[in-house]
């Protein structure tokens, strides 16, 4: 219980100092040095061998709640990370229903892509996706410290269907409210 | 006489403008031709039967050997039947068997014989320790035999490939398998853990994306030792997208403005240089020329294309000028090998296949041709492409032997492969 504690404050020492922390940082630690390189030394690993409780998530609300702030999940087209029209009306509403909170929350963008195209780049989409809302909100008021943005790639579909409706939904900049 | 004329036009045309398919038959017609049998009397049949056929697809693989199919069987203690094989058209016969050793571990042993020469030529016996790392035996004993043929080394047959394997939303492991994805084992899991890149050639420690408290963050892990250390963390996605020479310095992606470039992270000095800089999106950065230019992707011209750059120097240059979203890349000297979106395929329109360019000519190869082939990675001696397909639903590991003109597919059974290294 005491571990599960300490990693919890740790977990919200981390969660609101790193949301508005924008530069990257170095860890001091130095690297241990080996000689072995042959598949028999593998005996030494450990799938299990990390701390498990400091990686895990530590959303603070949840999507029921954000469905009662009836926050929109904003999609793009193929291969584009631009704002068009339909979607640009998507984030100023979804501006406006924030801006009500604006100081009393933090906004956590959540940048996704479809399947198609190499991952890295996929990557990249996703958070250039949230950039593009983020800009949006920005613009509609929103302060840029209490916004932080992050990349799922293609590793977090809501719909595994292989055709293009499913695709677009995957094609998406989610909002996680954060008290 | 003009019809002598005429007809030797006619031979002289076919010979010298033979395309690459002719000449695979040509060269395939020098190969030695190798039966590879499980010997009579094993222990343990079963297991020596699924060493046998990693070993016969291996040497398949090399390109350097017709392998050829026959029920004959011979105990290890006799002769080769000469005769029998001469007339089967048996270059090569390589009798296997194995012993299970003390404390779980197997001995593999292997006799050649060269048919023609009637002779034994090479008697080896290959151990380990864990009766699960047959695989590596199996690469090991192909690597013997390609060596006795004195045939261009496939070493690599018995290096790690390490990739990460989506599991379900926000969810991947990180495995170390061998290339044909017939050994493999999960060492990270847990959370979204991406993007794994080998530290350096000795392939004892790794790179990887871990996803910390919602904070994309890099670490590397010794393999043998567990020891892990924090490299950096970046707001958005962080990802090693390649390792200098020396292993000492790291092109990463990283974002710590929200804006996807490439850097240079030293690890001796902990310096970082900021390689890219530009409004769109740039990533999936490798080092060519000794380390002192890169390759990377970026969408500056508004569709993912292959562009370099020269470290410290202002500008980039357009490495490739075919097809409009070109996604990842991998060099080796002149050669650039990277994925196209392929509007064209006759298989699939959302088809992005692998093409080879050199950058000293206008010459173009298409690698593949169905499915979503990407990551390509090539081998240390330029022969061989590392990348993934996936195509139908299935996520499979391909080899593609550019001399030989033959891709070779291993499919994952445990998930849709992210990334890979080797």
């Amino acid at each position: 219980m005491k571990k599960f504690l300490a990693y919890s404050v740790l977990a919200s020492v981390l969660l609101f100092t790193g949301c508005s922390q924008k530069s990257t940082e170095m860890n001091e630690a130095k690297m241990n040095k080996t000689e072995k390189s042959s598949e028999s030394n593998l005996d030494a690993m450990n799938a299990n061998n990390m701390d498990k409780d400091s990686m895990s998530d530590s959303e603070s609300m949840t999507a029921d709640a954000i469905k009662n702030l009836l926050i929109d999940v904003v999609y793009f087209d193929f291969d584009k990370f631009t704002l068009n029209e339909e979607n640009r009306n998507v984030a100023k509403s979804n501006a406006n229903k924030l801006s009500v909170l604006a100081g009393k929350i933090k906004i956590k963008l959540e940048g996704n892509s479809d399947e198609w195209g190499t991952d890295e780049y996929n990557y990249a989409l996703g958070l250039k996706r949230a950039l593009s809302v983020k800009t949006s909100l920005i613009d509609d008021g929103i302060s840029a410290d209490d916004i932080s943005m992050i990349s799922f790639g293609e590793s977090n579909p809501v719909c595994s269907d292989k055709n293009s409706t499913c695709w677009k939904q995957n094609r998406r900049v989610e909002y996680k409210i954060l008290p | 006489m003009k019809k002598i004329i005429l007809i030797l036009c006619f031979m002289f045309s076919c010979v010298f403008s033979a395309d690459v398919s002719m000449e695979i038959v040509k060269k395939s017609n020098t190969k030695p031709s190798i039966l590879i049998s499980s010997a009579l009397g094993a222990m343990n049949e079963s297991m020596l039967y699924k060493i046998t056929k990693i070993i016969q697809k291996d040497l398949d693989v090399s390109g350097h050997f017709n392998v050829k199919e026959d029920t004959y069987k011979l105990s290890m203690t006799d002769n080769a039947d000469y005769i029998y094989l001469g007339r089967k058209k048996v270059d090569l016969f390589l009798n296997v068997n194995f012993e299970e050793s003390a404390f779980g571990g197997i001995v593999l042993k292997t006799k050649l014989y060269d048919v023609n020469a009637k002779n034994l030529v090479l008697s080896k016996t290959f151990t380990t320790s864990n009766i699960n790392r047959h695989v590596f035996l199996a690469h090991r004993v192909a690597i013997a035999t390609n060596a006795y043929m004195n045939a261009p080394s496939i070493a690599w047959m018995d290096k790690f490939v390490i990739y990460s394997v989506y599991k379900k939303a926000k969810h991947s492991d990180i495995v170390i398998s061998d290339y044909t994805l017939s050994y493999k084992k999960t060492i990270i899991t847990g959370g979204l853990n991406i993007f794994p890149k080998w530290a350096s050639k000795k392939q004892d420690a790794f790179y990887f994306t871990r996803y910390v408290n919602s904070k994309p963050t890099l670490y590397k892990i010794n393999i043998y030792t567990k020891r892990m250390i924090k490299i950096l963390d970046s707001d958005g996605m962080i990802v090693a997208s390649d390792v200098s020479s020396d292993g000492n310095k790291l092109l990463i992606t990283a974002s710590p403005e929200g804006q996807p470039d490439v850097y240079m992270l030293d690890l001796k000095t902990k310096r970082q240089t900021k390689i890219t800089s530009y409004k769109g999106i740039d990533v999936g950065a490798h080092f060519i020329n000794n380390d002192k230019k890169i390759v990377f992707v970026s969408d500056r011209l508004n569709r993912p294309n292959i562009f370099s750059k020269t470290i410290g120097r202002r500008g980039v240059e357009r490495l490739v000028y075919h097809g409009s979203n070109n996604s990842s890349v991998t060099t080796f000297n002149d050669k650039v090998v990277y994925t196209s979106r392929d509007r064209n395929s006759q298989f699939d329109k959302r088809s992005f296949n692998l093409f080879l360019i050199s950058t000293r000519s206008d010459y173009i190869k298409k690698l593949t041709v169905t499915g979503v082939n990407q990551f390509p990675k090539f081998s240390s001696d330029g022969e061989s492409i590392l990348f993934i397909k996936n195509f139908n639903n299935k996520s499979s590991v391909g080899i593609v032997r550019l001399n030989f003109d033959k891709v070779h597919l291993f499919s994952s059974d445990n998930g849709r492969i992210q990334s890979i290294d080797w």
